[in-house]
Parts: C-alpha cells; sequence; structure tokens
C-alpha cells in the first residue's frame, strides 16, 4: 500500500485511527498497540504476503537476541557471550539481507568474472528489508552498549514495523521510538497533532504528486527510452530526476510523518534542504539524515571515526560512503556512486584544512552539479545510459544546430511545452530559496480560530486537487522502495 | 482550535468533491450524463472523441455507423432510408480499429443495435493494440476515473466555467454530426491536381501527401499486422454479435495512396488470401470492396491521398443497399486482379505527377 493511493488515504489509514483511538477510549492499552502492529504487517503484506513470515522471523531473532544481551548485561559482567550474541544478531542480519538483496548480483559477477553458468532463481527483494535491517542491527548495537532496557515484545515489534517508517524510513532508532510507544500521554487525543499531520501529510502529497511524478516522466524518457539527446536534453534529463528523487523521497518522509503524528508519534526528519548545501559533506548532513546517522553512529565512530590517523579517517570517510553505495543497491552503477561521494567527501575534508575560501555561490554550483552529476550514475541502468546522458550533457556541438529556443527544438522527442522547462527552473530556484516542508510547518500558526478555519478550508480544496491529479494520473511507487 | 481547523478541512474537501460533481453534472458540456438541458442537443464540441461517448448514449437509433473520417460523411438519414434502420453517425476522425471496439462495446450495452455500417481502413501500425492518448478509453468502459479525466483538460474546463466565448461549442447537422464535407478549406481541394497544388501550404496533409510523392519515398507496411487488427478488433466482435448485421467498407483511399505503398502487391496477396477466407464465414458480416471502380483513379475525386468526395459516400451507400459490389468468394479474385492491373496502367499518370515542373 503506497502513502499516495486512495486505498491509503481513505480506507486504511482512517480505520486504523478510529479502531486505535476507540480502543484506547475502552482502556485496552495493550490491545491498541497490537491493533498499530496487526495493521502495520497488513501494510506491509499488501504488496507480497509471501514475505510477511521474513520481517516476523527477523523481529523474533533480533529482539531474542537483544533480550538476551539486555539479560546478560543486568546479571553479570559477561562481555564474551554479549559479543558473540552481538555477531551472531548481526551476521544473521547481514546474511538475510546479503542473500535477499545481493546473491543475485554476486552470482552474475562471479559469472562474469569465471565465464561460469551458475544460474539461480531470482530472489524478489523483500519490501523495506535494508531498513529493518539496520534498524535492529542498531538495536542489537546499542543493547550491547546497554543503552536499551528490556522491552516487552509488542512494543519491540511496533518499533520495528511501525508502518509509517516501515518501508522506507525514517531510519529510526529505538531510543527516539520506544519511549514514545510508551509515553501513557500519547495516548491521549491530540486535535494540535492531527492538525500539523494533516498538514505535513498534503506537503507530502503534493511534493510526490505534482512534483516528482511529473518530472519523472521526463527522467524516464531520457534515461530509458531517448536514444540520443542534445545538450539541453541532457542537462533537463539529469535535473528532472535531481528534482524527482528529492521530491519523491522527502515527499514520502513529510506523508510518513504525517501519518505518525496521527498516532502522536514524532518521528525524526530526515531532509533539510538538502539542494541548499555548500558543500558534500554538508549535503550529506542535510540528505536522508538518518541513513547518515545511522552510518556515522554505527560505521564510522566504531571504525575510530576522525580519532584515528588522518589516513584512515579518510579511509572510514570512504568506507561509509562505499557502504551507502552497496546499501542503496544490488549494482555498480551504486558503488561507483557511492565510491565518488567517498572521494568527494574526502576532497571536502582535504579543503577545509586550507585556508581557502570559495565564494557561496561557487561553492553551491559545484556541489549541487557534483550531486547532479552523481545521480545519473544512481538513476542508470547501465553504465551506458550514465555514460549517455554524460556525453549528452557537454555535447556542444547541438548548440551549433539550435534553431530556436521552443522546446520542441530544444529538447527533441521529450515532447514538452516550454512551460515544462521553465517549471522546472522554478522548482530549482524553490529548492534553493524556500524554507523546506518542516522549516514552513514550523512557520504555521494557528492565532485565531478564523485562521484555524481558513487554514482548513484552503487545505481541504488543496487535497481535492491532489486527489484529482491522482486519479487522472495513476500513482506511482516511492523511489526509495527499491532500496 | 485545532478541531476547527480539521473540522473546516474535512467540510471543504467534501463541499469541494459535492459543488464540483454537482456543477459537472449540471453543465455536462459532453452530454455524458443527460441530453442538453440548457441548449439545443446538436450544439456539441468538436472533441469527437470525448463527444462520441455522449452522442451515442443519448441518441435515438437502432442502426450506427461507425468509421473514421472516411464515413464522416456518409449520412444516416439516407443510411436509414437504404438500409433500413434508424441510424445515427458515430464515426470520429482517425479511430483505429481497436477504438471503434471500445465505442461499439460501449453502445451495445444499453442499445439494442440491428446493424453496423463499419469501415475496413488501411490501418497500418506496429502494435494492433494501439489507442490514440486521447482516446479516453476508460470512458468506453465506463469507469469513474474515464469521466474525471474527460472533464480534467483544458477544453473541459472552458466548456465546464465559460457558457459560449471560450468553449469550442458548435451547431452541427446530427445526420453527419461531425462531417467535413461543408468545410470550405476541404471542399476547395476537390477537382484535380492542381488543388491540391494551390493550397498545399494550408494543410500539413497535402504538404505531406506531395513530399511523399515527390520523394517517392513510399512506405513498407505490414500487412499481416493489418490482418490481425481487422480480425481482433472488427470481425471477432463481430462474429461475439451474430443478431447485429455488419456491413463493411474497405474505403477506398485513391489509387495514387496505394501505388506509393512499395510491397503493395504482395500486402495485396495477403489481404486477398485473408478476405478470401472470411468474406463467407461470419453471416452476419459483409465486406465491400470499391478499388475497381474508376474514381478511384481519379484524384478530382480526393481533397488529399485518402480522402474522397461525399458523393462516394453516397454512391458506396447505395450500391450497398443494392448488394452489388460485395466481396464473394466467387469475385474477390477477379476484383483484387483488376485493380492492380489498373493500377499498373496508370503508373503512367502518376510519373507525370511526380515530375511536374511544380516540384523542381
Amino acid at each position: 500500500m503506497l502513502f499516495n493511493s486512495l486505498v491509503y488515504i481513505f480506507v486504511f489509514l482512517p480505520l486504523v485511527f478510529i479502531l486505535y483511538y476507540y480502543v484506547i477510549s475502552k482502556r485496552l492499552i495493550v490491545f491498541s498497540k497490537a491493533i498499530l502492529v496487526i495493521a502495520s504487517l497488513l501494510f506491509y503484506a499488501w504488496w507480497n504476503i509471501d514475505y510477511l513470515s521474513l520481517i516476523l522471523i527477523s523481529i523474533c531473532v533480533n529482539y531474542a537476541i537483544g533480550s538476551e544481551i539486555s539479560k546478560v548485561n543486568e546479571g553479570q559482567n559477561n562481555r564474551i557471550k554479549n559479543k558473540s550474541l552481538l555477531i551472531f544478531g548481526i551476521v544473521f542480519d547481514i546474511s538475510a539481507l546479503a542473500y535477499f538483496k545481493y546473491f543475485n548480483f554476486i552470482l552474475d559477477n562471479i559469472n562474469l568474472i569465471f565465464s561460469s553458468q551458475y544460474s539461480f532463481q531470482k530472489i524478489a527483494l523483500p519490501l523495506a528489508i535494508s531498513f529493518f535491517t539496520f534498524q535492529q542491527i542498531a538495536y542489537l548495537v546499542d543493547s550491547y552498549h546497554g543503552i536499551t532496557k528490556e522491552y516487552d515484545f509488542l512494543t519491540y515489534a511496533l518499533f520495528v514495523c511501525f508502518f509509517p517508517q516501515l518501508i522506507a524510513g525514517p531510519i529510526v532508532t529505538h531510543g527516539e521510538m520506544i519511549p514514545q510507544f510508551k509515553n501513557t500521554k500519547n495516548l491521549a487525543k491530540n486535535y494540535r497533532n492531527y492538525s500539523y499531520g494533516i498538514i505535513i501529510f498534503l506537503i507530502g502529497l503534493f511534493k510526490k504528486v505534482v512534483i516528482a511524478d511529473h518530472f519523472a516522466q521526463f527522467a524516464t524518457l531520457g534515461f530509458d527510452e531517448i536514444k540520443e539527446l542534445t545538450i539541453f536534453g541532457g542537462w533537463f534529463t539529469s535535473l528532472s530526476y535531481t528534482i524527482q528523487i528529492y521530491f519523491d523521497f522527502s515527499g514520502y518522509c513529510d506523508m510518513a510523518m504525517g501519518s505518525a503524528l496521527f498516532f502522536n508519534i514524532n518521528l525524526p526528519i530526515n531532509f533539510n534542504s538538502p539542494y541548499k548545501a555548500l558543500n558534500i559533506a554538508d549535503f550529506w548532513r542535510r540528505w536522508h539524515m538518518t541513513l547518515t546517522r545511522f552510518l556515522k553512529n554505527y560505521v564510522y565512530i566504531p571504525l575510530g571515526g576522525n580519532r584515528v590517523s588522518e589516513l584512515r579517517t579518510y579511509l572510514n570517510i570512504f568506507i561509509i560512503y562505499l557502504i551507502s553505495g552497496i546499501w542503496h543497491g544490488a549494482a555498480w552503477t551504486f558503488i561507483v556512486w557511492g565510491i565518488l561521494h567517498g572521494f568527494a567527501n574526502i576532497i571536502c575534508r582535504l579543503w577545509s584544512k586550507t585556508s581557502l575560501h570559495l565564494p557561496k555561490w561557487i561553492a553551491w554550483l559545484i556541489t549541487f552539479n557534483f550531486i547532479n552529476c552523481a545521480w545519473v550514475l544512481f538513476r542508470a541502468k547501465t553504465f551506458g545510459d550514465a555514460i549517455k546522458i554524460f556525453k549528452s550533457m557537454v555535447d556542444f556541438s547541438s548548440i551549433a544546430k539550435l534553431t530556436s529556443f521552443h522546446a520542441k527544438d530544444l529538447f527533441p522527442m521529450f515532447n514538452i511545452h516550454s512551460k515544462d522547462y521553465i517549471y522546472l527552473i522554478f522548482i530549482l530556484i524553490m529548492c534553493v530559496t524556500l524554507p523546506n516542508s518542516i522549516e514552513l510547518l514550523k512557520k504555521i500558526k494557528f492565532k485565531s480560530e478564523k485562521m484555524s478555519i481558513i487554514y482548513g478550508s484552503i487545505l481541504g480544496f488543496v487535497m481535492l486537487g491532489i486527489l484529482i491529479k491522482m486519479i487522472v494520473i495513476p500513482y506511482s511507487e516511492f523511489i526509495y522502495f527499491n532500496f | 482550535m485545532y478541531k476547527k481547523f480539521i473540522c473546516s478541512f474535512i467540510l471543504s474537501f467534501i463541499f469541494g468533491i459535492i459543488f464540483l460533481g454537482a456543477f459537472v453534472y449540471l453543465r455536462d458540456p459532453y452530454m455524458m450524463f443527460h441530453k442538453r438541458w440548457f441548449s439545443p442537443v446538436n450544439k456539441i464540441t468538436s472533441d469527437e472523441r470525448k463527444q462520441i461517448y455522449g452522442l451515442s448514449k443519448f441518441m435515438e437509433y437502432d442502426s450506427v455507423i461507425l468509421g473514421t473520417s472516411m464515413l464522416l460523411n456518409t449520412s444516416a438519414k439516407d443510411a436509414s432510408k437504404l438500409l433500413d434502420g434508424t441510424f445515427f453517425n458515430l464515426s470520429f476522425s482517425g479511430a483505429n480499429p481497436l477504438e471503434k471496439a471500445f465505442v461499439f462495446k460501449n453502445i451495445i450495452k444499453s442499445k439494442k443495435i440491428k446493424k453496423v455500417l463499419g469501415s475496413l481502413d488501411w490501418y497500418f501500425t506496429d502494435n494492433i493494440d494501439f489507442y490514440e492518448s486521447s482516446f479516453n478509453k476508460e470512458l468506453y468502459e465506463d469507469k469513474f476515473v474515464g469521466f474525471l479525466k474527460a472533464h480534467l483538460d483544458k477544453n473541459a474546463v472552458k466548456c465546464l466555467f465559460f457558457l459560449k466565448k471560450r468553449c469550442d461549442y458548435k451547431k452541427v447537422d446530427l445526420d453527419m454530426p461531425f462531417a467535413w464535407k461543408n468545410e470550405y478549406k476541404y471542399k476547395r481541394r476537390f477537382g484535380g491536381f492542381e488543388n491540391w497544388l494551390r493550397y498545399r501550404h494550408e494543410d500539413k496533409r497535402i504538404e505531406g501527401a506531395l513530399n511523399s510523392i515527390k520523394k517517392n519515398d513510399g512506405s513498407t507496411f505490414d500487412f499481416n499486422l493489418y490482418i490481425q487488427g481487422i480480425q481482433k478488433w472488427t470481425l471477432d466482435i463481430a462474429a461475439e454479435n451474430p443478431n447485429i448485421q455488419f456491413y463493411l467498407i474497405v474505403p477506398p483511399y485513391s489509387a495514387l495512396y496505394l501505388s506509393t505503398v512499395k510491397n503493395l502487391n504482395e500486402g495485396m496477396k495477403q489481404v486477398q488470401d485473408y478476405l478470401y477466407s472470411v468474406v463467407e464465414k461470419y453471416e452476419n458480416i459483409k465486406i465491400f470492396w470499391f478499388y475497381d471502380k474508376d474514381f478511384v483513379f481519379d484524384i478530382a475525386n480526393y481533397m488529399d491521398l485518402t480522402h474522397y468526395s461525399p458523393e462516394i459516400n453516397s454512391y458506396m451507400l447505395e450500391q450497398i443497399s443494392k448488394g452489388n459490389d460485395l466481396l464473394t468468394k466467387q469475385n474477390i479474385k477477379k476484383r483484387f486482379d483488376s485493380f492492380l492491373k489498373n493500377l499498373k496502367s496508370s503508373t503512367n499518370l502518376f510519373i507525370l505527377i511526380k515530375y511536374n515542373s511544380f516540384f523542381v
């Protein structure tokens, strides 16, 4: 079930909401948690019921290991047993991830290198496996460090599979989620949260349906369908994808935050205007912030972070971006994307050690263009596709052939109107100059009843507009569902 | 305060849906929900693919003319008289076989149809299941999303909110709602090749046709796909409705047009063999063939490579009513051969056209 589907908005979410608060009104607190868990599992099973067992096994095993580690922690200080349990848990999680996500990729590469013919049935990627694996690894590590407490199974299961964040994050930690699930204050009806939940959900829906899906069609054309692109077509394609991926993923996260607020749960912020970044390190502090946090806390710091030699620090930086690339997908294009970001971050760190300062606009231009070019690798299905886009982006000969500045001459084969590329420029300017959805949300104040009614009425009509667009143009999956 | 926000949000959303729904229902620019309330029934929009839906729902008829622009000028009144039935012309420009199938299937859901006068146009494609992006498939499946889509483009919004000035309403003769025969820009191109030349710059199609002749860059078509398309989307559907009588015309495009097809001889052989196998197979299907007539070889009868004069529509109707020009197993070979023989002997004429001095 997608957040931008009618069944989610008009059936699933309202039903779960009503049922949850009805059960709470009857003071069946444990049962209310069970309702959220069952709803979340139903939400997960909506795509493919076959993988429901996988997430259930994963939850049970990790809960058992985590609880055991916590018990040992509470008793004698048996670090060897704890470490063994931790290693077993991590190996279990990584093995499941490796099997489902990387097995085919590894086999294909073995066949390529050794010219062998090993074949295996194609394994379909279980939805959300990358997210719930990372989430549970973090839980095990924190259990080992004695940070976690002994949670009850239902609360733990809810932490892993709470439907607003289950499929594509944000990657939450037990520390920020479980206390909220346990807090009885969160069981009370909170109209403030519902109001902000509606607003942020609508912002996310707008980002996805009106912006991301609009530019997705051009990215698809440029990457997958048009064989030869002009310089304008190349840039239009890459920028369309740059816009698509940001509005798609941040839109998803906004909708996740909005959905969670209906149950008085605050999810962590995952985006903070990433395209405003002035260097690549800054970009990663703003883009998919919960992934960056995970990689920093559970990979970079355990590797020594920047407390080791300078060379090791660079190696550590490189490793986390390499892992980020591998995590995103089982393909060499993702790995090279991760490597590029690793090198860019190393260069950024080296640069910061010099006393050189670039004017802000040059720093932004370099950073944004690097990100835009790197997204080409991220999106391309093969290196051939990526090279096609890169080549077109520097094909200055196509400028000489230009006969007019009409859209049909600038972007042959795209079948677009001038308003489309003006729209693209407008959205880019918007990304760089306007506040993001969270900043916007903070600015919205309900100062009077009259104001509340005006806001509510306007947003009701906005919702209607989006709904019409959703019906007319069939919804599409979120990009991050693939990861 | 927050409760008020939530209530106003939900209420405005519901109110918006009700208001919009009611407004669309009342205005109903394409006559999809009811017959005209505020204007004459023959005041329709020029969006043929949408408007046909409304006309098919709310007009009175028991027989239908369902073709492409080749049948737009066929009079429903004449058809009613000659073929015995109450005909209505629901043809639309560029209708491909799949689109016509959708329209037909929708019609028979609500009407008891006795006769269909249809066309087996020379429709060459690489996908027999293709339909134009402007064709609202869901509408003809009576799906809610189809109605929504139909009212959500610029023209629909204009027709919904601006009564007269901006909507492309026009009063038509319901005998042939989308006929083009009275349009001066088309009419003046009949009469001879010089009229094509005189108005060549006014119409892309005529310019394209002339360029095609000049360059002698005729195309190679997949006749096999043409056959598959008419079988799947016309004959099979006709066969599923044995109580409906189908009169199917292979529209006589100009011989000049067919002469530009590179693989015409092989293609015609394929079509001949195919038609031989089906002409007497279905009791409710009659196929008519006019390519052995002289008018096919006279460019004066055409306003471009394919569109013939309205007199030919009337002529074909008359022949059908008399049972002439019906393809049978006995005459099919003779009639195909006759066309190809005439075409061969006309080659000199076409060469003359191709090398006319204006091309230089």
